[in-house]
């Protein structure tokens, strides 16, 4: 009998920034992309984006928004190139890609934010 | 309204075609004929090579699916009618070996089939039961949608995934196979989770949900194979935090 | 399970490649999962972001007027599009797989998508309070 597979793992961590970015990406496209961009809204200070970003749980938000959009995309790009393209005999190389890219992101995330 | 509508029948002989071919027929245009009906009057009246899997002619027996138009569909309730001014296009489903004409070779969903074990189980040793098991109504509720599969493997045929990567166990099986595990009397969950967790059980779904558009019986495959994710990464954690704790 | 070779030769056949161009439900899918693409795009731009917030107000000022160019505007609404197609879709999906059932009954996609939305309604609300200073 074949083991259980611990595509678990990465599967979880989809789901989960799934909802990540359900909740939370379209407000933060809407505002820091279209609408302040558009000058539709007056610009938030440095002052002010600096004393949120240095708050403690505005970090661990950020972290969450980052490191979770990362893995869930990673996720579903490797499945979407590995249908739309049919190269499901390169999974294993388009799982190390995608996933590797992600962890990169994830570090770059920390060493920002810690 | 016409009285003839043509067929465009796809046409493949294993002795001699190297690809398939479309063969075409006119038949009469009768009101409440079905796609099948006219497959039949073709047989019958205009060319009896013609080869096609049906038996029961009312959506129970699951045997005369078919691609018309480039849709999955049984042919026994597929109107005609619905097609005008036609033509209507026969095909085989997808994915399948091509037998011939529009039989296709189901042994690799049989194989599948029988490997996530769609049927009680009880545990050995479990007590034999003084009487029959009573299943309350919400009971059968639980299950009963996945059970109304017939085994038609129209899902198979509509699922891209399953064109891409055979190995993949594919929404029929999927849904019969937690419509056990729904069921009261079966103690076979943790037998069917083995078999479905494995890296060729349900992980190559990328919830495209064609399977639960095409299915005639309004079986829900598609959800199926999400419970089934969701039961086999909450069963590896639990390993992970206590591992050979939840056996 | 085949007992023996056939004697038949069947017909194989084969994905062609733009197959997900032969319906329209394969069609939006391979737009959903295009989706992370633009997850990704906006995850490298919120990172940008946080950079030169603490980097100073020069660096913050810059990351404004990058933002600002016409070109980013347009990736940004197409992002914001297929981010929307995203939540769209995976509050139909992904709760009902989740809560299949509710005190012992089954659910339905209705029932356990409509709270997602008021889940996402408050949760951009918060956001948007927090980022442009209210509270």
């Amino acid at each position: 009998m074949a083991r259980r597979s611990a595509e678990s793992l990465p599967w979880s961590l989809f789901g989960a920034g799934g909802f990540m970015v359900a909740f939370f990406f379209p407000i933060h496209i809407l505002l820091f992309g279209i609408l302040i961009p558009l000058g539709l809204i007056a610009a938030p200070t440095h002052t002010g984006m600096l004393a949120l970003v240095n708050h403690p749980l505005t970090r661990l938000y950020l972290f969450g928004f980052c490191a979770l959009g990362l893995l869930h995309a990673a996720h579903r790009l490797r499945f979407t190139l590995s249908d739309m393209l049919r190269l499901k005999h390169l999974d294993t190389l388009l799982g190390v890609l995608a996933y590797g890219a992600a962890l990169v992101g994830v570090a770059v995330t920390i060493d920002l934010l810690i | 309204m016409a009285d003839k509508i043509t067929l465009e029948v796809a046409r493949y002989s294993p002795e001699q075609d190297g690809e398939p071919r479309f063969d075409r027929y006119e038949v009469p245009l009768i009101e409440n004929w079905m796609v099948l009906d006219a497959l039949n009057y073709i047989k019958d009246q205009l060319d009896g090579t013609v080869t096609f899997r049906w038996s029961c002619r009312m959506g129970i027996c699951g045997s005369c699916g078919m691609v018309v138009n480039g849709h999955e569909r049984l042919t026994c309730e597929t109107l005609l009618a619905d097609y005008l001014p036609g033509p209507i296009r026969v095909e085989p489903l997808r994915h399948f070996p091509v037998m011939r004409d529009l039989v296709v070779d189901l042994s690799d969903f049989m194989e599948k089939l029988e490997r996530v074990k769609p049927w009680i189980i009880r545990q050995p040793g479990a007590p034999e039961p003084s009487r029959e098991f009573i299943q309350t109504p919400e009971q059968l509720a639980e299950y009963k949608q996945y059970s109304l599969c017939i085994n038609c493997v129209l899902c198979y045929s509509a699922c891209p995934v399953y064109g891409l990567d055979p190995h993949f166990i594919g929404p029929a099986a999927s849904a019969l196979s937690l419509r056990y595990n729904l069921d009261s009397r079966d103690q076979g969950a943790e037998q069917r989770l083995d078999v479905m967790a494995q890296h060729d059980g349900v992980w190559d779904c990328t919830v495209i949900g064609e399977c639960s558009v095409v299915c005639p019986k309004h079986v829900d495959p598609s959800l199926a194979i999400q419970e089934y994710k969701i039961s086999a990464t909450k069963a590896w954690f639990k390993n992970l935090l206590m591992p050979g704790g939840g056996k | 399970m085949p007992s023996a070779v056939p004697r038949y030769r069947p017909y194989e056949r084969r994905m062609p490649l733009l197959w997900w161009l032969q319906r329209w439900n394969y069609t939006w899918f391979i737009l959903r999962e295009l989706s992370s693409a633009f997850v990704a795009w906006w995850v490298v731009v919120t990172l940008i972001q946080i950079a030169s917030i603490l980097e100073g107000p020069q660096a913050y000022a810059a990351f404004q007027a990058w933002m600002a160019q016409p070109l980013l505007i347009i990736v940004n609404i197409v992002s914001f599009i297929f981010i929307l197609f995203h939540t769209l879709s995976w509050f139909r999906l992904v709760p009902q797989a989740m809560l299949p059932r509710i005190g012992g009954k089954r659910t339905s996609a209705v029932m356990t998508g409509a709270p997602m939305y008021v889940v996402w309604a408050v949760a951009s609300v918060v956001v948007a309070c927090f980022a442009l200073g209210v509270f």
